[in-house]
């Protein structure tokens, strides 16, 4: 379940991450500030959208193939539709705040899915020993998808958490804390620079 | 077409920004490269672990800045409008992609051949300190070795193609952001989908066709066997990958108003 809806965000995020960034041309502190509450309010409803179409399907598809679908209950499945949409909203500021900080969309772009696509990769694909993997996605802004985890983790059980399996090393609203503490750093980081700054 | 490649090479070399991006180039891979070194373990004998991929890991997040190098040089020509004078000056469309391409690919192998030596030295120094030692069965990484040999100069040859999938690209959509947004998509997200697919022949199928895990293939120097592809397949495919997409840039650019 939680892979199809993973692959949606991540598609989703792509696409809604590159029409930002070409709108980030501000001129001066104000102008950033409504361009990021505008672009989180759009990225965070269509997020919402295909959130809740990728949960539906996802599950219908998995169902229909005879699947079991560990049950969760509807307050998870909220959050993790609702968390996802705020995930690709931060997501957007963030790509936002890099679009004004760097000024060149390609290199922008880049940075923004080195920061979010790239580890996500790395833990999925096991690349790294699970350690590094841990430390890896507890560190960078693609610490934000622990918030799409549905199974809870239980200390006494000892599953190894890795990431391939839908298991995140941070709570869902810890991992999400830390992509907007990212967001919220590049996001002053850029007012800084655009007061500061020739336009 | 020694003015052309001279033209090019001007223009690579004077724009801002090639410089700092080769840099990073290298210094993204070696960085990484360490990195993945200084994390790995090899515990016992017969612990799995391939010394020459470890080594050579940072060429995942190198590439990423091997593509902005590729793409600006093509999209910026478009953003500035230099593209009208290039082509007035050069009528011959396909050359000037032809010594687009030239430059390019000279630009990061050189850089390329940087990082992998860099990579190299790291995965020397530090494998062996790890348990990559005699004892479990890990010859020191050296060029002399042949596997180690392919994956150095195979890590060059990724690179390159890399820049020219990237370049075909940029000359199809004419855009930074998109043309940069649709190379890493295809090269990372393709690998999350075949990493989380749970159908064991389709995930085959697709780390067959990705051109990231199929071009990586050549940094394996152990077990290779177990590989969806053998190295140098892998690296026909990531070449058929970057021939598609200079033959789309190529046309688009023939047939299209600039």
């Amino acid at each position: 379940m939680d892979v199809v809806k993973t692959m949606f965000a991540t598609a989703e995020y792509r696409r809604g991450l590159i029409s930002n960034t070409f709108a980030a041309s501000p001129r001066r502190g104000q102008v950033l500030a409504a361009k990021a509450i505008v672009i989180a309010a759009v990225s965070f409803t269509a997020g919402l959208v295909a959130a809740v179409i990728a949960i539906l399907l996802g599950s219908y598809v998995l169902r229909a193939n005879g699947n079991y679908v560990l049950p969760a209950n509807l307050l998870t499945v909220a959050r993790m539709a609702a968390g996802t949409a705020g995930m690709l909203a931060v997501a957007a500021v963030l790509a936002l705040a890099l679009g004004a900080m760097l000024r060149r969309s390609a290199i922008a772009v880049t940075v923004v899915i080195a920061a979010i696509i790239l580890p996500y990769l790395v833990a999925v694909t096991n690349l790294l020993s699970p350690g590094a993997d841990n430390w890896l996605m507890r560190l960078v802004p693609a610490a934000g998808f622990a918030i799409q985890q549905t199974i809870p983790n239980y200390p006494q059980v000892s599953n190894t958490c890795t990431v391939a399996g839908g298991c995140y090393p941070l709570a869902p609203w810890a991992g999400f804390a830390v992509l907007c503490a990212w967001a919220a750093a590049a996001l002053g980081l850029a007012l800084v620079l655009l007061r500061r700054r020739d336009a | 077409m020694t003015a052309a490649l001279r033209a090019e090479w001007t223009k690579l070399r004077t724009s801002p920004g090639t410089a700092g991006l080769l840099l990073a180039v290298v210094a993204a891979t070696v960085a990484v490269s360490a990195a993945a070194a200084a994390s790995a373990r090899c515990p016992a004998a017969g612990c799995g672990q391939d010394p020459g991929k470890i080594s050579f890991t940072g060429v995942d997040l190198g590439q990423a800045a091997v593509a902005i190098v590729a793409v600006l040089a093509v999209s910026t020509e478009y953003s500035t409008g230099m593209i009208r004078t290039t082509l007035a000056a050069m009528p011959g469309r396909v050359i000037v992609l032809a010594a687009k391409a030239a430059v390019v690919t000279a630009l990061v192998l050189a850089a390329g051949a940087v990082a992998a030596a860099g990579s190299l030295l790291a995965g020397w120094l530090i494998l062996p300190g790890r348990g990559f030692t005699h004892a479990h069965g890990f010859a020191p990484l050296t060029l002399t070795d042949g596997p180690v040999l392919r994956a150095a100069a195979g890590s060059v040859l990724y690179l390159a193609l890399i820049a020219l999938l990237s370049l075909g690209a940029a000359a199809a959509v004419r855009d930074s952001a998109v043309a940069i947004g649709l190379v890493l998509g295809v090269l990372y997200l393709l690998p999350i989908v075949a990493a989380v697919v749970s159908n064991a022949t389709v995930q085959r199928h697709l780390l067959q066709t990705a051109p990231m895990t199929a071009g990586l293939n050549i940094l394996a120097t152990t077990s290779l066997r177990s590989l969806p592809l053998s190295p140098w397949q892998g690296l026909a495919v990531l070449t058929a990958w970057a021939a598609v997409a200079l033959l789309a840039g190529g046309l688009l650019l023939r047939v299209r108003d600039a």
